[in-house]
């Protein structure tokens, strides 16, 4: 349990380097310091695969990477819808099945130990090895996909949201007790609320795992989407065509995490 | 409402067969309306006969009776109004929604209850209905924490070290607004204090507890007029009376 | 409002992603069946006889519906079958007889289109490396388990295999060019595409040169299948015989076929390469006797023999694992 309690500390710290990317007025934007690192690890990358003329199936360079996005937009656009909406799907499963275990167990403390046990043996199961199987099972459509996405985004939710919901302030609970308030009340009025900020940094974890998820069992046979793409890229070592996908992986996960932000903002005011 | 304690002791269950021993028997009768000041060195089991009164511990050695019958049912009953140290709001609802949480969870009336308008106007937080507490200064929150606390229209008042987190000035400001508001609705209060002057300066009568495991060492009757003046004899008198009882008390050993 | 739109973008990507054009059904209701090629889309010939059969309309004048899927080549389509949800796949001879015995799959093979081992090993032309009994002393690479057919060759020109140096380096043939490892094995309509494509000569060393017996891609069905459904069967292989005989008339129009099911990053030409590659190897003495697909046991038993000297495998009787049944069924209902 003492990885659950890192995953669930950082809540605070997080909020630190995220103003950081925000930047503060009068600081240099944060924006702008990650932007210009980005290009300068591209210019880099650039400039060594001309200067040691790397071949395109060893590394490909970054020029050339953008110009096979550029060339197949339509391709990489649906792939990616796809990809996203499986992973957004997962991840609605996974959080909501993290957040109803988390509940019912805030409810009942007498099944923490065992459903606990439970999804650690789930969690502990490598999904690379599951995914086939689901695949077996349920065929070779969007399904699978998301279940593997649930299950690779449910733990952290569970987890932070346990932590969320037995750490709740004591004085809190106790005036509500003193209002005779049920069970029931204390979770929704007290524990659930001060809970956000736990479910919020889960999500920062979950949020691009579910991308992971969805590719991971893409490519693991798929009709469709940028693991499948990824994949047959790497069986004709096309590798421009793999790095675009992992390209566009890489914006993904930095978009979902900066809107997770700013949800979290918007929603825990209260906290900063 | 009164307050009956029959040989009222509390001990905390430990891990394995040792228990914790926070309560002596304790004997006890507050008569309603009765403004009760509880005062004692820090761990001497205050807090815990303010919990048991109020229902949060179960009373399980002794028997402990409001308006005679045990705390749950007045608790069941909304008969009581509770307020700790920390303000303890919740921070994702405004001020006016903080002090309405008591009647949302509580709302069939059990005798009179004042408006959420007139719980604002009664703390001076009108302007401030629809800020959220994180906005407020510690002694703004204070006072939607005491608005919260009349919002039921209970008649018994559980305050455990109110204001001790605030600075002196707005401490004697709002212990004062507690006080006009006592006299206005003559609720029996039970007031946790760490502070001989605050004790002074409030209570009808100051119950001296002494260290762990607590008992009362001391029931002493303030006959002062109010309002009461920091600088007069009778005043400096029972300060200086207090002090002595505190000092003195026999402690763990003295009594047994 | 938020809500609002996330519906709407659930409900875009659903609508674009999940539904297919259904075509107004006619009268009589064809057959569904389906088809899972062991691999990813490429051209494989078995694979592209599909392609063609469908882009063509082969099948839909045998009444048939295929559902055309694509194994990620883990042997999850041998488990399909098995279980009845995929009717035919395609599988490498070899490693059918390998399944049969081990956990004992009931896979039986209805057509066998390679008629030649898939693979052979390579090596860049400026090793100098000239024969197998070159090997001594280098390093070979092999993707997953040894294959028998590479002791096979040793055994055949009398090399020592205690002085050939095995590593496993899975699907990647950048090992080769950069110097990882000196033999690498290769499918020869693949890879060596790709090597000579980054400008790299290489040698190749096939199984049947040094008489060792190998055998491609077969069609494969479960022993149920075969049993319950010939007929169904028979109209899906008359069709994909079809189509890789017009393959072989019309390359052009075949790799385009399948292109449709590749994606970009997918080379045209590589594909052409795979196929004509793939066609010569379709053609052999009992093809010519016989007619694309037919199998004998003589084949077959000689595979079987060459697994058990150098996979240490037993294999039950190879008899059972090839049926002509199904290809003389097609074969009647010729007009």
């Amino acid at each position: 349990m003492q990885k659950t309690r890192l995953e669930s500390l950082p809540v605070s710290r997080v909020r630190d380097t995220s103003e950081v990317i925000a930047g503060r007025p009068g600081a240099p934007s944060g924006l702008v310091v990650a932007l210009g690192l980005v290009l300068a690890v591209f210019l880099v990358w650039e400039l060594l695969t001309r200067l040691l003329a790397v071949p395109v199936y060893i590394l490909p360079a970054p020029s050339r990477i953008l110009q096979t996005l550029a060339q197949n937009g339509q391709v990489y656009l649906e792939a990616s819808l796809l990809t996203l909406g499986e992973a957004a799907l997962g991840l609605v499963l996974g959080a909501t099945a993290g957040t109803g275990i988390a509940l019912l167990l805030g409810l009942w403390p007498r099944l923490e130990q065992g459903v606990m046990t439970l999804a650690i043996l789930i969690k502990s199961t490598p999904l690379v090895a599951v995914a086939p199987l689901l695949t077996i099972w349920l065929g070779f459509g969007v399904l699978p996909k998301i279940i593997i996405t649930g299950l690779l985004t449910f733990f952290p939710v569970l987890v932070n949201m346990l932590s969320g919901l037995n750490t709740a302030d004591p004085a809190r609970l106790d005036t509500l007790r003193s209002w005779h308030a049920s069970r029931w009340e204390l979770l929704r009025f007290v524990r659930l609320p001060e809970s956000l900020p736990y479910f919020f940094a889960a999500l920062k974890v979950s949020g691009p795992l579910a991308l992971i998820g969805a590719v991971v069992a893409e490519w693991t046979g798929a009709s469709g989407g940028l693991g499948r793409l990824m994949w047959l890229a790497y069986t004709n070592l096309n590798l421009p065509y793999l790095f675009s996908a992992v390209f566009i992986l890489s914006t993904a996960g930095i978009l979902i995490y900066s809107g997770i932000q700013w949800v979290e903002r918007k929603l825990v005011f209260w906290e900063g | 409402m009164n307050i009956q304690l029959h040989q009222v002791s509390y001990s905390y269950p430990g891990r394995g067969q040792k228990s914790f021993q926070a309560l002596r028997p304790i004997q006890l009768s507050i008569r309603a309306g009765e403004f009760v000041a509880l005062i004692g060195p820090s761990g001497c089991g205050k807090s815990t006969l303010l919990r048991l009164v109020a229902g949060l511990l179960q009373v399980r050695e002794g028997k402990l009776l409001l308006d005679g019958a045990a705390p749950l049912h007045a608790l069941a009953r909304k008969k009581i109004g509770w307020m700790a140290q920390s303000p303890a709001l919740m921070p994702w609802r405004t001020v006016i929604d903080n002090i309405i949480l008591a009647q949302k969870i509580n709302p069939q009336p059990d005798g009179q209850r004042l408006s959420a308008e007139e719980l604002l106007e009664m703390v001076g937080l009108e302007k401030f209905r629809l800020a959220y507490p994180h906005t407020l200064s510690g002694g703004m929150q204070h006072r939607v924490a005491l608005a919260r606390t009349l919002a039921l229209g209970a008649p018994l008042w559980l305050m455990d070290e109110p204001f001790a987190s605030l600075d002196e000035l707005t401490r004697e400001n709002l212990s004062a607004e507690v006080l006009q508001l006592w006299a206005r609705f003559t609720p029996t209060v039970l007031w946790i204090t760490h502070s001989i002057y605050e004790a002074v300066q409030l209570a009808d009568r100051v119950l001296v507890m002494s260290p762990s495991p607590g008992e009362i060492v001391a029931d002493v009757r303030l006959e002062l007029p109010r309002p009461r003046l920091e600088n007069t004899r009778g005043y400096l008198a029972q300060v200086t009376r207090l002090r002595r009882y505190l000092r003195s008390n026999p402690g763990e050993r003295g009594i047994q | 409002m938020r809500k609002f739109l996330l519906f709407f973008w659930f409900g875009f990507w659903i609508s674009a992603c999940s539904t297919q054009p259904s075509l107004p059904t006619s009268i009589p209701t064809p057959d569904e069946l389906t088809f899972m090629a062991g691999y990813k889309p490429q051209a494989n010939l078995p694979f592209v006889g599909v392609y063609v059969a469908q882009e063509k309309g082969f099948f839909a004048a045998e009444n048939l519906e295929v559902d055309i899927q694509h194994s990620p080549g883990r042997g999850e389509h041998l488990q399909l079958v098995t279980s009845g949800e995929v009717h035919i796949t395609t599988q490498d001879a070899a490693v059918l007889l390998q399944r049969r015995a081990d956990p004992g799959l009931p896979l039986v093979s209805i057509a066998l289109i390679g008629q030649r081992g898939q693979q052979a090993f390579a090596a860049l032309a400026e090793s100098g490396l000239k024969t197998p009994l070159d090997w001594t002393g280098h390093v070979v690479g092999y993707k997953g388990t040894p294959p028998p057919d590479l002791f096979a060759i040793l055994a055949a020109v009398q090399a020592n295999p205690e002085q050939v140096q095995l590593v496993n380096v899975g699907f990647d043939p950048r090992v080769l060019t950069t110097g990882q490892v000196d033999v690498y094995p290769v499918y020869k309509s693949n890879e060596p595409y790709l090597l000579q494509s980054w400008g790299y000569e290489v040698i190749l060393w096939e199984a049947a040169d040094y008489g060792v017996p190998a055998l491609g891609l077969t069609y494969v069905t479960s022993e149920d299948t075969l049993q319950n459904q010939p007929q169904l069967l028979a109209r899906f292989l008359r069709a994909a015989l079809k189509g890789i005989d017009y393959a072989r008339e019309h390359p052009d129009e075949a790799v385009e076929a399948v292109m449709k099911y590749t994606g970009p990053e997918t080379d045209p030409e590589h594909m052409r390469f795979m196929l004509l590659a793939e066609l010569e190897d379709a053609a052999s003495p009992v093809t010519a006797a016989n007619g694309i697909g037919w199998q004998t046991l003589e084949q077959w038993q000689s595979l079987a023999t060459m697994l058990e000297t150098y996979d240490a495998m037993p294999v039950n009787d190879p008899s059972q694992a090839f049926s002509n049944e199904i290809l003389e069924l097609a074969r009647e209902g010729e007009n």
